[in-house]
Formats: C-alpha cells, sequence, structure tokens
C-alpha cells in the first residue's frame, strides 16, 4: 500500500524485460479479436482480401482486376476468366497508454522487484511493445500523468524490430526521467482530468485502428469514465484496460508482511499521493472488510464499463509473474496469440 | 454504600472526562500512511459511519478503556464506602476488660475453635473499629475515631484518639489478660473528659463520646460508675454465663503465739458450678508437695454465690518458706487454681526497754515471747548509741526520753523505737507547744491498723499530752482532742511509733489495751510482717516493701523470669507494679538481710512476695447478657442479632481495577500493533 519510490530505476529495456522473457515473447503476435485493417500490408490477417500468400476465394473476373491475380490453371480448364482473391495480411496498430500517476508508484517498498504498480506497467508496455515491433506491427505509446509532466507524452508508431530500441528508450524516458525520481507525493489535483484529457488525447490522435492498451490503476478520484468513453467514442481500437493493484491496495492488512510498515490499519493518517489531502481514520478488521467489499464494487464497475464499451478489464496484481501474465491473461483477453 | 467525596468526583469527571476525550483526538499518534487514494476508504468509512455516528469512537478499544480507568479513578475520589452506622466524625471510647476472667476459655471462634473470652473480645472489637468511618484523602476530620481504655484493676490508655485503624487494631491485638481484679472506676476517671456532655459557646452542650464496654459483664459496682446519663453506652458481651470453675479464694498462715515453729494454713476454696464437685487440693511447700486433702461442695445456687469452703493445712515449720495450694482439676481458668503464701521465720524479737523505771512498760514486754530483753537507762542508750552498738536489739522502746539532738545527725539513730510520752525530732513531727496538763479523749483511730487491730482506744482518757503537728507524710494511727496521739514516723533508716503522752498519764495502764498495744507495736517494729498474710499482694496492686537500711542494686524477678531494677527509697521501701499476673516476685539487694528474708548470709540477700488473684467475685467467671449501669440496663449489643455493619473502603478496589485495566490496555495496544 505505501508509496514510495524505486530504489533502482531502470535504465536498460533488460531492466525491464530479461532474456528468457523476451524469448517467450518472440512466439508471441499481437492479436485483436476486431479485424482492422492498417495502412501497410503487414503479417496480420484481415477481414479484407488483397495481396497475400494465403488464397481464399475465386471470383468471376471483371474489367479492371489486376491481371497478375488471374488464375490462369482455371482458365485452362474452364475457358474463363478467374480472379484469385486473397486474405490480405495487414499490419496492427497497437498503443499502449501507461498511467504514471503519482498513485501507481505503490507497492515499491523493496525496490525493483516487480511490486511497484508503475514498473509492472513499464514492463507490460515494453512486453507488448516487443511483441508488436518483432511482429511489424505499428506501435505507439502514451505516458500520461506523470508529475512535472504537463501534457502526455507520445511516442509516434514505430515498426520492426530495429525499433525496439528507440520504444524501449522513450518509454525509460517518459516513464523514469533520468535524475528525477518518479514523483512519490504531493501530486497534483486534478487527475481524473489529467487522466481524461490523455485518453482523449490519444482518441484524438488515433490515424486507423488497432489495440489500445491502458495500463493504469483507474484509482482516479474524479472517475475514470470519460476518458475511456472518448475512447470508445472514437472507435477503431479494441480496447484492453489492464488494471494494476497493489499488493496494498488488495490486501491492506498484509501490507505489514511485505517488508513494508505500511499496514493499514490501527490508527492512521491516510495521504492521497495525488491530492495531497489526509484523512485520518481508525482501521479496524470492519473497515478493512468494507474497503475490500468497495474496492470489488470498484473493480467490477469499471469490468462493467468496459464490456458495456466493447473493451476488455483485466485486473492484475503488482507483484504477478509478467510472463504469465502475458501468455495467460492477455493472451485469454485476446492482446496477444 | 455512601460516597464521602461525591461531589468532587463528579467536578473531576466534569473536567476529566471530555479533556480525555479531547486529548485523545489531539494527541493521538497516527501512522502516517501515504495510499494511492483515499477514494475507497472514505467510502469504506462512510458506510460505516452510515449506522453509527460516533463509529470511530466506539470502535475505539483503547479509548474505551482509557474511560473505564478514568471512571474507576473519578469514582475512586468520590470514596465510596460501605455504610457505617456512625455519624461521620464520631469519637468512640472502647473499654476493653482485660481482667482474670477475660481468660475464661468458654467462647468459640468463627471457625468453632476454643478461644477465651479476651480473645472473643478483641474480635469483636476489630469488627468495631473494622465499622468505624474511613478518613477522607482530604480530610481527616470526617474519620471516625477511637481511643482504646483496657482496664482490670487498673485502667491504661493503651491507644488514645486515632482514626488509624491500623493503630487501633495493633493495640487490640497486643492486648492481654491480666489476672487482676475488676474495677471500671478508673477507667471511667480516665475517660471522663471525653465522656462528659461539654459545654461549647456555638453549639450549646454537647454529647460526650460514647463507651462500648467489651466485657464478661462480670465488673463490681458498675452500677454505681459515675457515667452522664446523656452519654451513650454500648455492652458487647462475651463469654458464656455459668461456666464451671473452681478457684482458691484465700490463703492465710498464721505461727502459734506459743509454739512459732507451728503454722496453720487457712486456704479458702469456690466452686461456681451448679453441679457438685469433688476434687483435691494439693499443699506445696517450697515447691514440693507436702499434703493433699480432698475438697466435696455442693452445686453452686446460682451465678452470684457460689459454694465455698475452707481447708487446713498444718506444718512444722520454723523457717522461712514459700507455700501454695493448688486445686488438682481443669476448669475454665486455671490462674485462680493456686495460691501461694510467704511464710517468714518462726523469730522472737529483742527488745531493749530505755526507762529510768516503768513498772507497767516493763510488765508488759516482758510478756511477750522475746529472744532477748532488757532493761537499760538513758544514759546507756547514749552511750550505746554514741558507740554504734544498737543492732544488739531489735526494737527500742524509749520511756519519756528521747536521745539528745547532736550536731548533724537526727534526734534518733537508725532502728526501730517506740517512743512513749516524748516527741523525738523526726521529719513531719513539729510539737506546738508544752505538754498541757487537760484531758483528752481519743476522737479517731485507725482500726484496721495492725498495731491497733487488737487495742480499743475507745475509753482511753489522756492526762496531759504533747500538741503537734503532723505533716501529710507521716501517719497517724490515733487523734485525740489535743491533736495526733499516736504517730507512725519514718525518717531515713529510722522508724518510729510515738505516743504524744505517757502511757502513765492516761488511765491506758488500768486497760489491757495497752499491752495489746505494746505487743503490736513492738512486733509491727520488729517484724514488718507481723501479719503473715500482709506480704500477699493482689494483681493490679502495687508491691512495695521495706528492705533493710542500705540496700543497693535491688532488683526484681517476676513470675516469668523477667528481672527489672529498683531503686529503694531512702526507709528502704522499693515499689513495683500494679503486677498484671499472678506468682512468685523475688525482691534481690546487696546488703543486710532482714529477720525474713532468704539467704541470709550470702551477700545477695532475697525477699519472695506472694501474689494471687484471690478474688472470690472474679473467680466467678460471671458472664452478663446486660449490665446495670446508673442509668439502667444496658443489653449486650452483640446478642440481638449481626454484628453492626462495617464501613470498608472500596475506592482502593476500584485504584486497583484501574490499574488491571490500563494493563489489559497495555495489552490489547500491543495486540493491535501486531496484526
Amino acid at each position: 500500500m505505501i508509496v514510495s519510490g524505486v530504489a533502482n530505476r531502470p535504465s536498460r529495456l533488460e531492466d525491464l524485460l530479461d532474456a528468457r522473457l523476451l524469448a517467450r515473447l518472440d512466439r508471441l503476435d499481437v492479436r485483436s479479436l476486431k479485424m482492422f485493417p492498417g495502412k501497410l500490408q503487414g503479417e496480420r490477417r484481415s477481414k479484407k482480401r488483397g495481396q497475400s500468400v494465403e488464397f481464399d476465394d475465386y471470383r468471376p473476373y471483371v474489367p479492371g482486376d489486376d491481371l497478375r491475380f488471374i488464375d490462369w490453371n482455371v482458365y485452362a480448364r474452364f475457358e474463363r476468366l478467374f480472379v484469385k482473391l486473397f486474405l490480405e495480411e495487414q499490419d496492427l496498430a497497437l498503443h499502449v497508454a501507461i498511467d504514471a500517476s503519482a498513485s501507481m508508484h505503490a507497492g515499491a517498498a523493496s525496490g525493483n522487484d516487480g511490486w511497484s504498480k508503475l514498473l509492472f506497467a513499464s514492463r507490460l508496455a515494453a512486453a507488448l511493445g516487443y511483441i508488436g515491433l518483432v511482429n511489424s506491427n505499428r506501435v505507439g505509446m502514451t505516458v500520461f500523468g506523470r508529475a512535472g509532466q504537463d501534457a502526455p507524452v507520445m511516442l509516434p508508431d514505430v515498426r520492426g524490430r530495429s525499433a525496439v530500441p528507440r520504444m524501449a528508450r522513450f518509454l525509460l524516458d517518459a516513464v523514469w526521467p533520468e535524475g528525477e525520481g518518479p514523483a512519490v507525493t504531493g501530486g497534483r489535483a486534478g487527475a481524473a482530468a489529467e487522466f481524461n484529457r490523455a485518453l482523449t488525447a490519444v482518441a484524438k490522435a488515433r490515424v486507423g485502428k488497432g489495440v489500445m492498451v491502458v495500463v493504469s490503476d483507474f484509482l482516479i478520484n474524479g472517475g475514470y469514465e470519460a476518458g475511456l468513453r472518448s475512447l470508445a467514442a472514437a472507435g477503431g481500437y479494441d480496447t484492453t484496460c489492464v488494471q494494476v493493484l497493489s499488493p496494498g491496495e488488495l490486501e491492506p492488512e498484509k501490507a505489514l508482511s511485505m517488508g513494508g510498515d505500511g499496514a493499514v490499519i490501527g490508527d492512521v493518517r491516510l495521504t492521497d499521493v495525488e491530492t495531497g489531502r489526509a484523512s485520518e481514520i481508525t482501521v479496524t478488521a470492519e473497515l478493512i472488510r468494507a474497503y475490500k467489499k468497495k474496492l470489488d464494487a470498484y473493480t467490477g464497475a469499471l469490468g462493467q464499463f468496459c464490456l458495456a464499451r466493447e473493451m476488455n478489464h483485466v485486473l492484475v496484481r503488482s507483484d504477478a509473474d509478467l510472463g504469465e501474465v502475458i501468455t495467460r491473461t492477455m493472451r485469454r483477453v485476446g492482446v496477444v496469440g | 454504600m455512601t460516597w464521602l467525596t461525591p461531589g468532587l468526583a463528579a467536578a473531576a469527571a466534569a473536567i476529566a472526562v471530555p479533556t480525555l476525550i479531547i486529548l485523545y483526538f489531539l494527541t493521538l499518534r497516527r501512522r502516517s500512511v501515504d495510499v494511492s487514494t483515499t477514494l475507497l476508504w472514505k467510502k469504506a468509512v462512510q458506510d460505516l459511519q452510515a449506522n453509527a455516528p460516533f463509529q470511530r469512537l466506539r470502535r475505539n478499544i483503547l479509548l474505551l478503556l482509557q474511560l473505564v480507568i478514568l471512571a474507576a479513578a473519578l469514582l475512586a475520589v468520590a470514596q465510596p464506602q460501605t455504610r457505617s452506622e456512625q455519624p461521620p466524625g464520631a469519637k468512640t471510647v472502647i473499654f476493653f476488660d482485660r481482667s482474670a476472667s477475660m481468660a475464661t476459655i468458654d467462647e468459640t471462634d468463627d471457625a468453632g475453635r476454643p478461644i477465651s473470652r479476651l480473645e472473643k473480645a478483641k474480635l469483636a472489637a476489630t469488627r468495631f473499629v473494622d465499622g468505624l468511618r474511613e478518613p477522607t484523602l482530604f480530610a481527616r476530620t470526617e474519620a471516625d475515631e477511637a481511643m482504646i481504655i483496657a482496664f482490670d484493676r487498673n485502667a491504661e490508655i493503651v491507644r488514645p484518639f486515632t482514626s488509624n485503624k491500623g493503630l487501633l487494631r495493633e493495640a487490640i491485638s497486643r492486648l492481654t489478660a491480666s489476672d487482676a481484679g475488676t474495677s471500671i472506676d478508673a477507667a471511667v476517671r480516665l475517660a471522663n473528659p471525653y465522656i462528659s456532655p461539654r459545654p461549647t459557646a456555638e453549639q450549646g452542650m454537647l454529647p460526650g463520646a460514647p463507651i462500648v464496654l467489651f466485657s464478661d459483664g462480670g465488673i463490681p459496682s458498675l452500677d454505681a460508675v459515675r457515667i452522664h446519663p446523656e452519654t451513650e453506652f454500648r455492652y458487647v458481651a462475651v463469654g458464656k454465663a455459668r461456666t464451671p470453675n473452681l478457684a482458691v479464694t484465700a490463703i492465710r498462715a498464721a505461727r502459734a503465739f506459743d509454739k512459732p515453729d507451728e503454722v496453720s494454713v487457712f486456704v479458702g476454696v469456690q466452686s461456681s458450678d451448679p453441679a457438685p464437685r469433688t476434687f483435691d487440693v494439693q499443699f506445696e511447700v517450697d515447691g514440693v508437695v507436702a499434703g493433699t486433702k480432698g475438697v466435696d461442695l455442693p452445686g453452686a445456687a446460682d451465678e452470684s454465690a457460689p459454694a465455698s469452703t475452707g481447708v487446713v493445712f498444718r506444718l512444722d515449720r520454723a523457717t522461712s518458706a514459700v507455700v501454695a495450694a493448688r486445686i488438682v482439676a481443669q476448669d475454665a481458668l486455671p490462674a485462680d487454681n493456686v495460691a501461694r503464701l510467704v511464710l517468714p521465720p518462726a523469730k522472737r524479737l529483742a527488745v531493749a526497754l530505755v526507762t529510768e523505771g516503768n513498772f507497767f512498760i516493763r510488765l508488759a514486754i516482758e510478756g511477750m515471747p522475746l529472744s532477748k530483753f532488757e532493761q537499760i537507762t538513758p544514759a546507756e542508750f547514749q552511750s550505746r548509741a554514741d558507740s554504734g552498738s544498737l543492732d544488739a536489739f531489735d526494737v527500742y522502746v524509749l520511756d519519756g526520753f528521747v536521745p539528745a539532738r547532736r550536731e548533724g545527725r537526727p534526734a534518733l539513730p537508725p532502728g526501730r523505737f517506740l517512743v512513749l510520752g516524748a516527741v523525738p525530732a523526726l521529719r513531719g513531727i513539729t510539737p506546738t507547744g508544752e505538754p498541757e496538763q487537760r484531758a483528752a479523749v481519743i476522737t479517731d483511730y485507725d482500726r484496721d491498723h495492725p498495731i491497733l487491730r487488737l487495742a480499743s482506744l475507745d475509753n482511753l482518757i489522756i492526762g496531759r499530752q504533747t500538741p503537734v503537728r503532723a505533716a501529710s507524710d507521716v501517719r497517724v494511727l490515733a487523734s485525740s482532742t489535743v491533736g495526733p496521739a499516736i504517730i507512725d514516723a519514718a525518717q531515713e533508716a529510722t522508724r518510729a511509733i510515738v505516743l504524744t503522752f505517757s502511757p502513765a498519764d492516761s488511765n491506758w495502764p488500768f486497760d489491757q489495751g495497752l499491752l495489746l498495744f505494746i505487743f503490736g507495736a513492738v512486733r509491727a517494729l520488729g517484724d514488718d510482717a507481723a501479719d503473715l498474710t500482709a506480704a500477699t499482694f493482689q494483681p493490679g496492686e502495687v508491691l512495695t516493701t521495706k528492705l533493710p537500711p542500705g540496700a543497693s542494686a535491688v532488683r526484681i524477678a517476676r513470675p516469668d523470669g523477667v528481672e527489672s531494677p529498683l531503686e529503694p527509697a531512702a526507709d528502704g521501701l522499693v515499689t513495683y507494679g500494679p503486677v498484671a499476673s499472678a506468682g512468685l516476685y523475688v525482691v534481690r539487694w546487696n546488703g543486710r538481710a532482714g529477720p525474713q528474708d532468704l539467704d541470709p548470709d550470702s551477700g545477695r540477700p532475697g525477699r519472695v512476695l506472694a501474689v494471687n488473684i484471690a478474688d472470690p467475685q472474679e473467680s466467678q467467671l460471671i458472664a452478663r447478657e446486660r449490665v446495670n449501669i446508673p442509668r439502667g440496663e444496658v443489653r449486650a449489643a452483640n446478642r440481638d442479632g449481626a454484628a453492626p455493619p462495617a464501613a470498608r473502603r472500596l475506592w482502593p478496589y476500584l485504584l486497583w481495577g484501574a490499574i488491571l485495566v490500563l494493563m489489559l490496555e497495555w495489552f490489547v495496544y500491543n495486540r493491535k500493533v501486531q496484526i
């Protein structure tokens, strides 16, 4: 639950994704349950028939068709011209939006061990980006909400395995700027506005269609609805909301056993790291039960909100194994396959 | 239950409780925890608070425990006590009977074990003290006070007025039964300033302190005691009525006049047993059983009329001896089953008559059984006195003669003198004129004095008497119309019985009274223990005995072996006591031995003084349910029903409770922190 700085700031891609994980990611590709055409022919099957090696059907030749697609063997047998139709394989646009607000620093008490929500989000974004790039998809990223950063920082679409270092650099620089620790406390008010503005900006900046992954804790005082709604309204994206929560947020009473001193029990002064407002409460077992009920309701409401807008919602723990999350959870919701 | 200072506690509570709650919130040290958002927490808290506005208070067990502690402390400040019957600040005088009868074992304690009346009375008195109102924390004047006066024949304030129950209980626990008889007069005299109503300027007459008497009720002349009618008198009775008891109530000895070696010892015994009793009385001489006689006594008719009889033992004994009579039987009060007597040796006196010639006197003295008699002239006496050889005779009878007064020396040398018809210059005797030639009759004389017990002076007519004035420190045995006629005077080592008239100038020679007087006076002078029973004392009395001149380093040993030094007066008189217990007291000194003393040749002679209960009334072991005082009958307060409720401090328990809750709070706090 405690929010604190990360002991070791990741500075290289290897800090985010180790070689074993990369090897596992190499076997995956970004998928979408929706079929979206890309601007370029890519490696992704699209509903659009076009130029690819995968045959789909024949249709009678009409003047104007490309003569290169006439199946002359068929003409020899039937003496009628037929044009071969191929399933056109298109590239896929993957966009990962990363919430780097102060609340995402929760769970980093013992350093770079995967508990920080932001670290986890960075790694998840890097992994998805890597999968996208090695499969020749367009990959774009947006980092928003970071303290001291007025507008979202965007990585314009990049493509190809060679863009992996660029993507990694962007991610590291945008989320973990050099010489600056992540904002810990005293975050700005208006985090909700920031979130919604960022997602609106992402929606507006959309070029073509693709897969959108929003990585955030979605713990936003003013509500996440406006941002997600603008994403949905823009259409064209197969959106997945990955809600990352730290163990302390999921089980406040156990946080102490995780090496920190932040067990939320007894008489405590809770400070909202985003608004800076403190609340003095006496946490009892009953209050914790009520909190968990509220948390369940909150995540449930987020899930319902997403479902209603044909978005996926995934809740992951920041201490979860990233490989498992990618290969199981993300595959289950169809982001990768 | 009563509250001594409820107002104070209410005021303290009005200040302390809100203060605690406010301070609790002001000073509560909350751990600061940063969280991603307080959104969910707020919602959770709102949910819980929806039905409970004081959720934070109600759910906080630490604050709750602190409030409990505070409540206990505040209740303690109110000083609750269980209810007491006494008005606050009352003073009570406790009369505690410790006479011999209180040693009777006829009571039982709470566990049913047999205990003495004294122990029972101590339990009751302790319970009474427990019931006194406690001092408050802030004002000792609210507390009840009590004074304890223990009495037997004498009385003693064992604890002056105090509200300190510990001191009172300790004083009660130290009380022991004496062997003395009972008299409440001295106790009443001691308590009189407190138990009598006293006038005050503001409130008029205030009633005196109430009296609580812890006794078996066997108090002679209680109905004549001077207690103000308005003084409250409570009686707490102990003892069972008609407890059977056997007692030696008297012991006397007499040597036959003609055969001094033969001694008769008369022993009085009594039984207060309603049933007839047959028992043995054992006679001991110097601790060795010398005889036993059986006694049959009928049943006592009632409590105040015990059956009694006498037993006589005979003994041939010329020397000194300690004899004892002992009842061989078990009863409720063993201390009165024995009586002792010191038997002086059979001794005949050596008497010298200093006279120019007096036939009557010579005849009277010659008739006495003396070891030696001599008649000398005043001149011879004077020369013997000058040479210091007056020791040859025990008593000198000076007939119409006193030695000439020498410079720096008293008129009479050390010794014992019967002076007839002359007035020696002794302290306390001052001649006021020349002998008067006029008839005088005896107006008053001490009929009980051993010298005059047999010699009636009623018909004595004196023709010529020297008027003297007697100071208060000399004893006038007889007074005539002219003035003191017979004086017992002493100065340093000199003792003299002085007749201020010559028997020849009166009609006394024609009366056998003169013979008896001279006989008694010579014997009294020569032997302080002429009446053998005079040397016995009763517990509660002051032991007095006159040691030979020059006695020094005097010590007295009690029956229990404890020795105390004594300082003899100039005339050899030593006093000790009042003594509490019966038995033999032995006085030893350095110097000359008297004629009856032990070990006369050892250089440290001794004298045994016997102390006997010998109190028929005390030995009846009377136990009364009601006693009579001048105002009327007083029933025993403790026999009507339950004992009066005790006032007990409850606030210490509250404070202990507060400490316990404090420990619980500490435990809860630590447990909570470790979740």
